[in-house]
């Protein structure tokens, strides 16, 4: 065999050998990727987390004024946004004590819409549920969790998913072992005859 | 005599060429270079995130982290690619480099030619229009070698730390939400992102190596037109397209924002305008260069 042959023979058999490698070392790391197991509870399952028990019992998209004369008494929300701009869910949780502790922390959970995260308005969780402030709350009784959606944190198709009502949310409760979610379910448009429920739930 | 069909002849003028070209000194300084930067961007990266997301883990599964089951998101091999990495600030240094590295290796090759009079040479034996031809579809592919090959080594180096799995969305470390352009692709099909992005890159090093060509026409300087695409990205990117936040038209058509990855942080990027921008600029600098050329004296002086 010429020398120059044999050069480009052993070049070859080098690439050969560094691509069944590198395909064996990423076979390799994909089997050991640590993902955690889901677990994904539907409208009227419970979920249990640190001594209180979590079920969605309804849900409801507000425009923002509709919002704010409902839960807002009428104040602006937040300034700088419009009703084509900012949408509201709200998602209506009862909440019952299953451990022996009686302190329930202002929740910081996420909403999951494709892959788009809203974190729950915890600055205003006490003005969208009074009773815990004022300390009539009782367990067994609903919890409001409002989610912002921004028009801008969404793709066109998905922003008309969600106005058309057929976009999926996830509430998280965990995530790592575990990724422990409540699915929201199905969600309504608020309409101003609902006024009076909605008002008992605050 | 064997009597050559002329698509024949122009496949070996297009050989001598890529061939002239692969042994350049310059081009394989130039990958290597960018290799090294790579390189540096994965030790980086490896030290600064990957190292604390396992020892996170460790936390996690040994208990440390009872209170706190949020702490641990496994990383998707596309946070550690170079392309669309925001850890470290080797992405901006490829990315400013870019413009001047597609540039270097064979951009000025027919300046060069001009000038020694090989390009007559090689016009009097195969003619003008298949010698321009070539020269520009050689220039085009070393510019897109330059930047393709550091991308695709870095998507492989990625690839054998971290698996190939969707960004965790409670970890917040999507660069590309899904209201961007190819936002659905980078969120669901990581790989097919990377191969995308590496694509488009690969056009654009070969636009801006044209435009390095293209601009050696009018100077007398070979070192101004090898810095040309590099001053215009500049100016197009820290100059134009960051005169106010609020214009988001400044960087939606603005081809200084189409190279990066990370589409500069922006959500403004449109498929639309990306396309008709990308075509027009290929089509307008083959043009351009034909109508530069097409009555070029062999000789000048």
């Amino acid at each position: 065999m010429k020398k120059t042959g044999k050069k480009k023979l052993i070049i070859i058999l080098l690439a050969v050998a560094a691509c069944i490698g590198v395909s064996l070392r990423i076979i390799y790391v994909n089997k050991h990727a640590r993902l955690p197991e889901y677990k994904v509870y539907a409208r009227g399952e419970s979920i249990e987390e640190d001594g209180f028990s979590y079920t969605v019992e309804d849900a409801t998209l507000y425009h923002m004024s509709d919002f704010e004369k409902v839960y807002n008494d009428g104040r602006r929300y937040m300034s700088g946004r419009t009703d084509d701009d900012l949408l509201i869910l709200v998602v209506r949780i009862r909440l019952d004590v299953v451990g022996d502790t009686n302190t329930f922390n202002v929740p910081g959970n996420y909403l999951e819409a494709v892959d788009v995260l809203s974190m729950v308005d915890s600055d205003n969780f006490a003005v969208f549920n009074p009773s815990l402030a004022d300390g009539t709350f009782r367990s067994g009784e609903s919890l409001n969790y409002v989610f912002c959606l921004y028009k801008e944190n969404y793709a066109a198709k998905d922003w008309k998913r969600i106005k058309e009502l057929r976009m999926d949310y996830d509430i998280v409760y965990s995530g790592y072992p575990v990724r422990a979610c409540l699915d929201v379910g199905a969600v309504s448009w608020y309409r101003a005859s609902d006024a009076g429920k909605e008002q008992e739930g605050k | 005599m064997p009597v050559r069909s002329r698509k024949e002849s122009s496949m070996n003028v297009l050989k001598i060429e890529m061939s002239k070209m692969f042994k350049k000194l310059t081009l394989k300084l130039v990958i290597l270079a960018t290799l090294l930067i790579v390189g540096a961007q994965t030790y980086s990266f490896y030290v600064t995130q990957r190292k604390s997301v396992n020892s996170t883990y460790d936390d996690v599964i040994s208990g440390r982290y009872e209170q706190d089951d949020m702490s641990f998101f496994e990383n998707s091999f596309i946070e550690g690619w170079i392309g669309c990495e925001s850890y470290t600030p080797y992405n901006v240094m490829l990315y400013l480099l870019m413009p001047l590295l597609a540039a270097i290796p064979f951009a000025m090759s027919q300046f060069k030619e001009w000038k020694s009079g090989y390009a007559s040479q090689m016009i009097t034996r195969c003619g003008r229009r298949k010698y321009m031809n070539v020269k520009f579809v050689t220039v085009f592919v070393s510019g897109g070698l330059v930047i393709a090959v550091p991308l695709l080594v870095s998507m492989i180096v990625s690839m054998c730390y971290m698996p190939i799995i969707e960004i965790d969305p409670l970890a917040l470390q999507s660069v590309v939400p899904t209201s961007c352009m190819f936002g659905y692709i980078y969120t669901y099909h990581p790989v097919v992102y990377v191969l995308l992005y590496t694509f488009i890159d690969f056009i654009y090093g070969g636009i801006l190596a044209c435009m390095a060509m293209l601009v050696s026409r009018f100077v007398k300087n070979w070192f101004t037109a090898m810095t040309f695409p590099a001053v215009l990205v500049y100016f197009l990117d820290y100059g134009i397209g960051r005169l106010s936040k609020a214009d988001t038209w400044l960087r939606t058509y603005n081809f200084a924002y189409f190279i990066d990855p990370n589409q500069g942080g922006e959500n403004c990027l449109r498929l639309v305008p990306f396309l008709v921008i990308t075509v027009g600029l290929l089509i307008g600098e083959y043009l351009l260069y034909a109508a530069l050329n097409v009555r070029r004296e062999a000789i000048e002086r």
